[in-house]
Order: structure tokens, then C-alpha cells, then sequence
């Protein structure tokens, strides 16, 4: 409600100004008037609407986010243009000198935008255009040059614009608005559960001698955390999204399997990723961590994802546990195949490093 | 890594608004430190630290009267103060380390580790843990786009950056780069210099663009 209500509020300030200039107009240009009395019943009409939408604003705005009030004071509007074909002299309306239905009518095509949206704002923005034309048959207009059809034409397409473009606003503003209250409810859960729950889980892991209760006490702590301070999904590229999901789910069974702890860290500029690169990276991550958790004694491994010259993808995979020597070991056969086979697939290359004693690192491209 | 055994104990500042924590920690850290002091709150912290000049700062990046952000803006420049949270927003911890702090550590890191990264923090060196660099290099590649293309940082500063994100320590970095470790260390404090002055200008630019016109 919040953004249509300030929307509204500024298309009730417009229907005064509009209403005044109306009256501006008639008063000084009464003399072009052919029916004074029906100008006079013009201005009254619109004032009933201005009057009546600002009252109903302070007094129940939600009763304004219905149709009805928006195709009754659309109604009015394609009446006054109309009407003011009736008002003036014929042949006024293509005249140069102002009228009294040109500016106020566009409010209803505010309205339609703002509460309906962006399409009903155009349709609105349409049939007031079109409005011009019954306008002109009012004031006696019954041969069209191509300059008054172009004229009618460019109100249809300018008003409907007005109409479409207000009601978009509407539509960003809303969606800025959720976001905000979104982050807004995470901070909160994340203040309330800093002070609660992850200082437990966190006091849990540092002094209990238990290591089931550690380990448990370890995921529940990483689940909580990624749903507090990871990039939200929405943010990240197409497929970015789903790689750093798979992977957080590979280490989290990593960590389970091997009891070893394990972090994932991806970056949150990564470039867009199609399924086929998503799967090779995210099973080939998977071998490297099941090989250190099997071969290497680690004690701690990082699954690390950065951008690579703007399209590519870079991951490494590190551990902190005894590594192998290269010039001796044929290179773990199980990496070989399922790594270098899986990232091949998608363009990629592979590198293994290690040195004894130092753990090891295996490294990811992907164009 | 642990080569720097010094004969007096480290001595540590506590603060943290829950004393169940300072307990934790003293317990955890036992011999070869001293806890000199404890606070539980930001200003008690920073008059703490200033009448008892301790070698590091161990601090609750959330806490009364400012929190860490306050401890690190006041006392960064004498002590090093390391934060010890739960937290993981990256606007806090990237604050936090531009206000003065020398990195962060995560209130789960096992009581070994805490004691390495405390021993080597209470030389001056940054505690930069993989997620920290990870971090600052996202930073850094989002402050190069926004400049089009204008790199604060030297190829050899990314580089080191990059290794410390993939898990390397700095020993390793120095053996991968053909650096001396010292140089690993000289280049992460020339990157936190960066941080520091690029958060400086950030909210400078923003002033400018909000408020002065």
C-alpha cells in the first residue's frame, strides 16, 4: 500500500492543478465559449471527482486499489473531453488557442497506471486519445486533415505512454520495497540469532569434548549461516546461483563423510554459467574434495571460485593434508579420470599441485 | 609460522559483552598468553586498552557503544585489535578491517587456530583468513569496475590476495611467488592500506553526491 498511497497522493496533488488550470482556462478564454453552462458543468464534474478522490485518499485508501473508482473517473475524463467539443465554437478544437479538457482527463490514466498497472494504464492512455477524436466530431469537426489525425494519433500514443510508464514505477517501486523489507527481516533474524543461537552453536563447538555433538553442532551452525550472510541467489548470474549451491551442498556432505572441516567461498561477480558448465564444475569439485578426504589427512579444505578474464571460471580446490610428490606418484588415477575428465568436457583444463607434506591444490578453468 | 616464541606471555585484552565468552576464550588460550584486561563494552574497551597497552585486542565485532567498529577507529593505530564474531555480513567485516583492524576471525575457529592467528596478530601481522581475502578482492574488483577498469591494486598484491583466498598460508605464498615471507606479509598490509583509503574516499564520494551539491 505504502507506494501507491504516496503515487496517489501525488496524482491527487495533480488533479488540483489540473482542476485550477481547467478553470483558469474557461474564465479567461470564456469569449471562445459557445455553451458557458456546459463549461461551468465541466469544471463542476471535475471538481466532484478531485474532491472526492482526495477525500477518499485521507479516509479509506484502500477502497481506491479497485477498478471501479478508476473506470468511474476515467468515465468523467472521456466526458469532459467530449464535452468540450460540445463547450466551444466549432473548429476550436484545432484551433491554437487552449481548451478546457486537455490536462485534467490525464489523471484517470495516472490512476489506471498506478492501481491497475502498467497495460491498463496504457488502455486508459488509449481511450482517452481516442476521446479527442469524439471531441472533435462534438465541435463540428467532419473533414480531418492529416495533421489534426497525426495530432489524435500522438495524444493516443504520448497519453498511453503516461499511462504505462506510471504504472512501471509502480511496479519497481513495489519490487525495491520487497527487497528492502526482505533484508530488512533478515538483519533482524540475524541480530536476534548473533546474540542467540550461533554464539551457542559456536560456544558448543569450542567446549564440548563430544565430537558427535561438535559435528552437529557444526552444521547447524553453517546451515544458519548461509541462509544469514550468503549472497541471496537472486543476485548472483544465472548458473552462479546453482554452483554455489551445489558446491555448499558437496562440502556440507564432505564435512559429514570425512569430518573434516571444509568452506566454500564464491565469489558473488560470477559471470553467467550453462547447466553443462554448472554440472562439470560442481562433480568435479565433488572428486577433488571426496581425494582429499580419502588420501590426503587434511584437516581443513577450501573450495574457492572466482571470475577468469571476464567470461571464464576459475575454482581450486586446497587442502592442508599430506600431499604427494608428482615426480614419483602417478598422480592420483581417480582424479585424472573423473576431474579432468569432467571439466574437458566444457573446455576446461585441470591442474594438480602438490608438495609433500603441504597438502594440495587442485585448480580449475573454465572458458 | 609459530617461529616468533617469545618467553612473557602475549598480553591480551578481552572485550566482549558476554562474559561467558571472555571465559571461553581465556580458557582457550591458557599458557603463553595473559589476560591483561576485559570489557564489555566499546568505551570501557578503548580506556582498557589505553591503560594497559596490550601486545593484542581481541574484540566482539557487535557489542554496547559501537561495538568493534569503535574499538579498531580509536585503538587501530597503537594496538592490534583482531575481531572475534559471529557475523558474516560482508559490509561489517570489510568496516571493520578498514576502521583499523587487523582481520577477523569466526567465533567457531578451534582454539589451536585462534592461538596461531592471536601469536602472529600480536606481531602486527593481519589475520587474513581465505573468506577475509575473498572478500577484499570482490571489493576490489567491484571498485575497478566502477573506475572503469582502473586496478588499485598491483598485479603482485592481487596475486598474493588470490593465494591466501585458495587456502595458501603466506609461507606458501612466498614459495609459490619466489617471495620471502616477510614480503607476503609487507604486501597484505599494503592491501589493507588500500581497503582502508578506498572505504575513505567511498564515503567521501558518497558525502559529496548526497549532501553537497
Amino acid at each position: 500500500m505504502g507506494v501507491e498511497r504516496s503515487l496517489l497522493s501525488g496524482v491527487a496533488a495533480f488533479r488540483w492543478v489540473a482542476w485550477a488550470w481547467m478553470v483558469t482556462v474557461v474564465l479567461v478564454l470564456r469569449r471562445d465559449l459557445a455553451r458557458p453552462w456546459l463549461a461551468g458543468a465541466l469544471v463542476a464534474l471535475a471538481a466532484v471527482v478531485t474532491v472526492a478522490w482526495t477525500a477518499l485518499l485521507r479516509s479509506n485508501p484502500s477502497a481506491l486499489l479497485r477498478p471501479a473508482p478508476v473506470v468511474a473517473e476515467l468515465a468523467c475524463g472521456i466526458a469532459v473531453v467530449v464535452g468540450d467539443g460540445f463547450a466551444y465554437e466549432p473548429g476550436h478544437v484545432f484551433g491554437p488557442s487552449q481548451t478546457l479538457g486537455v490536462i485534467w482527463p490525464l489523471s484517470g490514466v495516472l490512476a489506471a497506471g498506478v492501481i491497475l498497472g502498467p497495460w491498463a494504464g496504457a488502455v486508459a492512455g488509449a481511450l482517452l486519445g481516442l476521446a479527442r477524436f469524439a471531441d472533435a466530431l462534438a465541435n463540428r469537426v467532419h473533414e480531418f486533415s492529416d495533421r489534426q489525425i497525426l495530432s489524435i494519433a500522438s495524444s493516443v500514443v504520448v497519453f498511453s505512454l503516461a499511462g504505462a510508464t506510471v504504472g512501471y514505477i509502480v511496479v519497481l517501486l513495489r519490487g525495491a520495497r520487497e527487497e528492502v523489507a526482505e533484508a530488512r527481516a533478515r538483519e533482524g533474524v540475524a541480530r536476534t540469532l548473533h546474540d542467540g543461537v550461533l554464539q551457542t552453536l559456536a560456544h558448543i563447538q569450542r567446549r564440548s569434548t563430544e565430537t558427535a555433538i561438535v559435528a552437529l553442532a557444526h552444521r547447524q551452525e553453517r546451515e544458519l549461516r548461509d541462509y544469514l550472510f550468503r549472497t541471496r541467489p537472486s543476485r548472483l548470474a544465472p548458473g552462479a546461483a546453482d554452483l554455489a549451491a551445489r558446491l555448499r551442498g558437496a562440502v556440507a556432505r564432505f564435512e559429514d563423510t570425512f569430518d573434516v572441516s571444509a568452506e566454500v567461498l564464491v565469489a558473488d561477480d560470477l559471470p553467467a554459467l550453462s547447466a553443462a558448465q554448472v554440472e562439470a564444475l560442481a562433480g568435479a569439485a565433488g572428486e577433488a574434495l571426496t581425494n582429499a578426504g580419502k588420501h590426503g589427512h587434511a584437516s581443513r579444505v577450501i573450495v574457492y571460485v572466482e571470475p577468469e578474464n571476464d567470461r571464464g571460471v576459475f575454482c581450486s580446490v586446497k587442502d592442508n593434508g599430506t600431499g604427494f610428490d608428482p615426480a614419483t606418484v602417478a598422480e592420483g588415477v581417480g582424479l585424472a579420470r573423473s576431474v579432468r575428465g569432467r571439466v574437458a568436457e566444457v573446455g576446461g583444463r585441470v591442474e594438480a599441485r602438490s608438495t609433500p607434506g603441504d597438502g594440495t591444490e587442485v585448480c580449475m578453468w573454465v572458458p | 609460522m609459530g617461529a616468533v616464541r617469545r618467553r612473557e606471555p602475549i598480553r591480551v585484552v578481552l572485550a566482549d559483552d558476554h562474559p561467558i565468552w571472555r571465559d571461553g576464550v581465556r580458557a582457550d588460550l591458557a599458557d603463553g598468553f595473559e589476560v591483561v584486561g576485559e570489557a564489555s563494552e566499546a568505551g570501557e574497551a578503548i580506556k582498557v586498552i589505553e591503560a594497559t597497552r596490550p601486545d593484542v585486542v581481541v574484540c566482539d565485532l557487535h557489542m554496547p557503544g559501537g561495538g568493534g567498529f569503535a574499538v579498531a577507529r580509536a585503538c587501530g593505530g597503537q594496538a592490534h585489535v583482531v575481531m572475534l564474531t559471529v557475523s558474516e555480513a560482508e559490509r561489517d567485516l570489510l568496516d571493520a578491517v578498514a576502521a583499523g583492524a587487523l582481520g577477523y576471525l569466526v567465533k567457531s575457529t578451534p582454539g589451536p587456530e585462534l592461538r596461531a592467528a592471536l601469536e602472529r596478530a600480536a606481531s602486527g601481522e593481519p589475520v587474513f583468513s581465505p573468506s577475509l581475502a575473498a572478500l577484499v578482492l570482490g571489493e576490489f574488483r567491484r571498485i575497478a569496475r566502477a573506475s572503469s577498469g582502473v586496478q588499485p591494486l598491483s598485479d603482485r598484491e592481487r596475486e598474493v590476495l588470490r593465494l591466501v583466498a585458495r587456502g595458501h598460508t603466506y609461507r606458501q605464498v612466498g614459495a609459490e611467488l619466489f617471495i620471502a615471507e616477510k614480503t607476503v606479509e609487507n604486501h597484505v598490509r599494503n592491501i589493507l592500506g588500500k581497503l582502508h583509503l578506498s572505504r575513505k574516499q567511498e564515503l567521501m564520494r558518497y558525502a559529496l553526491e548526497h549532501e553537497i551539491e
